[in-house]
């Protein structure tokens, strides 16, 4: 046998001392029309919210198509958190390390105008690691301990610089002066404090990241996204869009899913302008680099770069981006869907009005249709007869029925016990957050614990 | 280093003391109103004006006599508590109880408006010509409170930690007013009435409670502990500005956040926890970080605990 | 007249046209130096309105439309000045010039937005209002405090001008009546008008076309409800973070601009809290929410603060008689309680701005009709 649709094991929903629901199964058949009844305060919407993601169950288990509603723990997950461990990591290493001071041993220590790439390198290697390094101020070069607290020798050529750092090295390696002792200790608590203050940034950052995604694990989005749709007793539409923008809110994330599929090459083409940024910027540096004397041509370069690389953003842009012809075109395809869909519900006489000026029965009606926009597998809704009228409440159980003709399953609350019997396939019963009863509509009619919750039990007898 | 330890813990003390009485008018409001007062802070700081006012209506100094300055001191308490409370409700009667419907964005966009009014108010009070205002002259430059306590050692001439009767007097009326108010919140008609009123403004209405009443009082109990904690604040720092509400002010809400925004005792703790890592942050990272250490910390709790250390996460009704 | 208005496309195109050609006959100008003795320059005046509305534009992205309360926005114009100036200033070897910094400032303000946003967008509204304020603060004191980087309290100067091809250099120094004479700088002014303009326009057609996507309905959809709109499929998070990322690049784009039009990244106090209102001040007077109300509010305050307040000034040192140095004698020091009463009386009055988009507009209106 295969799993049903929605599987719903031992779901407990409390708030505080509250128990709002207490280990309620519930099982949905694909295809089905099931229902969930039950006095006011039973906990029927907060299932329904536990299922939706708004509340965290406080246990038990939601399970669509033998899945769990929750967001798997997968192995890349611990790559991301490490990859923010990282960057956090990164920010309370340079913190520690003090990225002023490595600025001016990197930066500053040499000509702006005769700067060499790889002596920077060279000089940030030494600067993170706390050894001595030299620095260019008022054409000298000073040999200094890392922190510029000790300074080794004062020379006039970077020749002479050389040996002198490579002497400081030495003596630090082996002090023998208690100056040198206690220079080499300070660099030594340095790198200590670095190295704490890294792995510190690196641990908070993974433990912040999986804060994070615990507390999303299952969310109101993750669930739309798996294909569950609900609509709100309260009703709760988007008030001052049209009714057909209302629907086009909706179906975005299938929208989104197709622009997907029919684009392969997204990253490429997202990646391109960065890659093109990089390359202004190393040419405008190779340029500077080659001539020194033709700063006149540099301009040029650049603009021309810099035109080539505004092209490929707007390319990319027009490509690809939410204005592009391509969205155009889904646009068009998503509003004549929408379109489609409200003619579907009976509302498509309505399409420019502002959703607030709908009356309450079209407002119901709206609020599925959005709903069913989203092209969900599994549909939820929330007393849809209340505030209807009796003719109504017919066209309603038609509309209900022709949902599941479409292929989509629709698990209801309802109130309205001639929607209920007339159009359900299973019923469930729940009263003061516990499953009494569940079966045919039939089989609840005669359940004498179902006639008990609703008419109370007779003191007299 | 016991004793560096030690001083630290007590500046944090009472600097966290200070955090927290601010935090408490931060915290009332919101935990009723669910909107962020941002002129609190320079209501704040307009007490402190009062308060240097007096002393200089007065003419308190250090060499006053000490029955003068008990006097005294009682005296700019009290005026400057009512006048933080007074100023605190007129605010919300003629500025924000208008807008109590209006989308959520409206009260606290004319909070930012109120807050910059109050804070221009301040610079023009700062020239006034007084003798304690330097004159009048500079009118945004900080103004010297008088020293009024003895700078004593209570610990004795020879100990490493320096311990004065204006740290004792912080730490003391402070405890003593965050107990006068809890007693309040929690026995009082008026105090169940509050707490009422932030479960569920609505139902409070429907059992007969004054909303408006609460919000009222709310209003006035932040606003004079404010008013207090400004004379406190200019005793201990000894300098009073026009920013200084701003400055507090931005601390002071960090705390209430930390603590769990609405959450009475949590602003306590957000105010101590705040004092405290500023005082040891300012030790051993170096006082120019400050603020970025305790921005730092602010997006750490609110990452782990999104509600607060105490705060319980808002559960929304659908 | 409105049918001919409607056929080049309406009062954008009809303003664009008139401040694309003012620069080279400025007859307001001409007309004021000619009744008063004193030049004015409205063209300087404007390339100043022009870079402040691309920040309220900015600001404008991330709380008009995403509705995030953001009250740090300077933060992330000090970064795409502070960026500016780094690349750009003789003292360090990167030197990339003006075109290389107007691509590099963005995407150095949209990795602090997204920095900043990553973390905390998730969060209660309100909190966001606090992280932003305590983010803002904390960049002015980095700034600051990285003396060897940012030269601290003095900022880093002289940010160069934008390179040019010089017939389009010397294109520019002209009038109606041909070069204009004397000042040679006239070429780099024009040239800031001019790319700030382009700018600008280019921003609002691109923020005016991604209203309508659905991104824009988006937008609306969170702002209205955000737990319904996540019902639908729609991610509040990763929206909030691409307006708050986008914000950010916008606002450091307008920093690269402000920097050069100074020549100076300025000392980091200017980018301070009272700043970022300012900024906001501008999208509340004119209408949160609507671009065009947004261009109306950075017009209207930069306005005030350049040409009514020195006005008033003036007025109330002759009231005074002659020259008082107190404190309230000087209007620039009233400018707070302007912008702290404006806050207060346009949310009272007309919450929805001068100008706003008639979709905000319906917005706060319904909320006053339930409420009634």
């Amino acid at each position: 046998m295969t799993a049903p649709l929605l599987q719903v094991d031992k779901l407990t929903l409390r708030f505080g001392g509250l128990t709002a629901v207490s280990e309620v199964d519930l099982r949905v058949e694909e295809g089905q029309i099931a229902a969930v009844i039950g006095p006011n305060g039973a906990g029927k919407t907060s299932l329904f919210n536990a299922i939706t993601g708004i509340y965290e169950p406080t246990s038990g288990e939601v399970r669509l198509d033998g899945q769990d509603l929750q967001e798997p723990m997968l192995p890349r997950l611990l790559l991301r958190w490490a990859l923010v461990g990282l960057g956090v990591g990164l920010i309370g290493l340079m913190t520690a390390a003090n990225v002023d001071s490595l600025w001016a041993a990197v930066v500053k220590a040499q000509d702006p105008n005769d700067f060499s790439v790889a002596h920077a390198l060279h000089d940030a290697g030494a600067y993170m690691a706390a050894q001595p390094r030299v620095d260019l101020r008022m054409a000298k070069y000073f040999v200094t301990s890392f922190d510029g607290q000790t300074t080794f020798a004062v020379v006039k050529t970077p020749e002479l610089a050389a040996t002198a750092l490579a002497d400081a090295q030495k003596r630090l390696e082996n002090p023998q002066s208690d100056d040198d002792r206690a220079t080499a200790g300070r660099a030594l608590a340095a790198l200590r404090v670095r190295a704490g203050a890294f792995l510190a940034g690196l641990l908070l950052g993974f433990l912040a990241a999986r804060a994070v995604w615990q507390r999303t694990r299952r969310t109101p989005t993750s669930v739309a996204l798996r294909g569950v749709a609900r609509t709100f007793q309260n009703i709760r539409l988007f008030h001052n869009m049209t009714v057909v923008e209302n629907v086009l809110v909706a179906s975005d994330r299938h929208l989104r899913a197709q622009a997907k599929l029919s684009d392969p090459g997204r990253l490429t083409a997202f990646l391109a302008p960065g890659g093109l940024l990089a390359l202004t910027v190393a040419l405008a540096f190779a340029v500077r680099k080659a001539a020194p004397d033709a700063a006149e041509a540099l301009p040029d370069v650049v603009l021309g770069a810099l035109l080539l690389g505004l092209l490929a953003w707007l390319v990319v842009i027009v490509r690809r981006g939410a204005f592009s012809s391509a969205s155009l075109d889904q646009e068009r395809v998503a509003r004549s869907d929408a379109i489609e869909l409200l003619k579907f519900v009976g509302l498509e006489h309505r399409l420019r009005d502002l959703a607030r000026n709908l009356p309450y029965g079209e407002q119901r009606r709206l609020e599925i249709a959005r709903a069913l926009a989203t092209r969900p597998r599994l549909l939820l809704l929330d007393e849809p007869a209340a505030g209807m009228n009796p003719s109504e409440t017919v066209s309603l159980m038609h509309l209900i029925r022709a949902i599941r003709d479409r292929g989509m399953t629709v698990l209801l609350i309802e109130h309205h016990m001639r929607v209920v019997m007339g159009i359900s396939d299973r019923i469930t019963v729940l009263v003061h957050g516990k499953r009494i009863a569940e079966g045919t509509p039939d089989e609840i009619r005669q359940n004498p614990a179902v006639i008990e919750a609703y008419l109370g039990v007779d003191e007299e007898q | 280093m016991l004793d560096t330890v030690l001083q630290q813990l007590l500046i944090g003390l009472t600097n966290g003391m200070v955090f927290a009485l601010v935090a408490l008018g931060y915290t009332m409001v919101y935990g009723i109103l669910e909107f962020i007062n941002f002129a609190h802070g320079d209501v704040f700081m307009l007490s402190a004006f009062v308060a240097l006012t007096l002393c200089g209506a007065l003419g308190l100094t250090e060499q006053s006599s000490a029955g003068a300055l008990i006097g005294g001191l009682l005296l700019c308490i009290a005026a400057s508590s009512v006048f933080g409370g007074l100023l605190n409700l007129a605010i919300d009667r003629v500025v924000y109880k208008p807008l109590r419907k209006a989308p959520k964005l409206a009260p606290l966009v004319s909070a930012i408006g109120v807050s910059f009014i109050l804070q221009n108010v301040g610079l023009f009070w700062g020239g006034m010509s007084m003798k304690v205002f330097g004159g009048g002259g500079q009118a945004a430059a900080p103004k010297a409170f008088p020293n009024l306590l003895p700078a004593t050692n209570l610990l004795g001439a020879t100990s490493h930690v320096t311990l004065q009767p204006k740290d004792v007097l912080v730490i003391g009326a402070s405890l003593f007013v965050m107990v006068g108010l809890y007693g309040i919140v929690q026995f009082t008609k008026l105090g169940k009435a509050m707490r009422a009123t932030a479960q569920d403004p609505s139902a409070a209405r429907l059992m007969g409670i004054d909303v408006d009443q609460v919000v009222a009082a709310t209003f006035l109990i932040g606003g004079a502990l404010a008013g207090f904690a400004s004379v406190i604040y200019s005793l201990y720092i000894n300098t009073v500005h026009y920013q200084m509400g701003y400055q507090n002010g931005l601390y002071a809400f960090t705390a209430a956040v930390v603590g769990g925004i609405g959450n009475i005792p949590g602003a306590v703790l957000g105010g101590l926890l705040l004092g405290l890592v500023r005082a040891f942050s300012d030790q051993f990272i170096g006082a120019q970080w400050q603020p970025a250490v305790l921005f730092g910390i602010l997006i750490v709790i609110l990452v782990f605990r999104p509600a607060g250390l105490l705060g319980s996460t808002a559960r929304e009704k659908v | 007249m409105a049918a001919l208005l409607k056929k080049i496309g309406g009062l954008p195109v009809l303003a664009l046209v008139l401040l694309a050609v003012y620069p080279f006959a400025p007859v307001l100008d001409w007309g004021l130096e000619a009744a008063t003795g004193q030049a004015l320059h409205i063209d300087r005046q404007l390339v100043n309105i022009f870079i402040f509305s691309l920040l309220a534009l900015a600001l404008n992205l991330q709380v008009g439309q995403a509705g995030l309360l953001q009250l740090g926005i300077a933060a992330f114009f000090a970064i795409g000045a502070f960026t500016t100036g780094v690349l750009t200033v003789e003292k360090y070897p990167f030197q990339i010039g003006f075109w290389g910094a107007l691509l590099v400032a963005p995407l150095a303000g949209a990795l602090g937005g997204f920095l900043l946003g990553a973390p905390t967008l998730r969060l209660r509204g309100d909190y966001l209002a606090i992280v932003t304020l305590g983010f803002g603060e904390v960049m002015r004191i980095v700034l600051l405090n990285l003396e060897n980087i940012t030269d601290g309290p003095r900022g880093l100067n002289p940010v160069p001008p934008p390179w040019l091809p010089t017939p389009i250099r010397d294109g520019l120094s002209t009038n109606v009546f041909g070069a204009v004479a004397g000042d040679a700088s006239v070429g780099t002014l024009r040239a800031m008008y001019f790319l700030a303009l382009i700018v600008l326009a280019a921003t609002v057609v691109c923020l005016n076309l991604l209203e309508k996507s659905r991104i824009g309905r988006a937008f609306v959809a969170l702002r209205e409800d955000e737990l319904a709109a996540s019902c639908m499929g729609i991610e509040p998070a990763r929206i909030k973070l691409a307006a708050f990322t986008g914000g950010a690049a916008l606002a450091g784009l307008a920093g690269c601009f402000y920097a050069t039009n100074l020549t100076t990244t300025a000392e980091p106090n200017t980018y301070d809290f009272n700043y970022s209102i300012m900024v906001l001040c501008c999208l509340i007077i004119g209408g949160l929410g609507s671009l065009r109300g947004a261009l109306l509010g950075a017009g209207l305050l930069l306005g005030f603060d350049n040409v009514i307040s020195p006005l008033l000034t003036r007025l109330l040192q002759t009231a005074l008689g002659g020259e008082s140095t107190h404190v309230m004698a000087s209007f620039s020091n009233w400018r707070w309680i302007v912008f702290g009463t404006a806050l207060v009386v346009m949310m009272r009055l007309r919450p929805e701005g001068l100008w706003p988009s008639s979709r905000v507009a319906e917005e706060l209106h319904e909320t006053q009709e339930e409420s009634a």
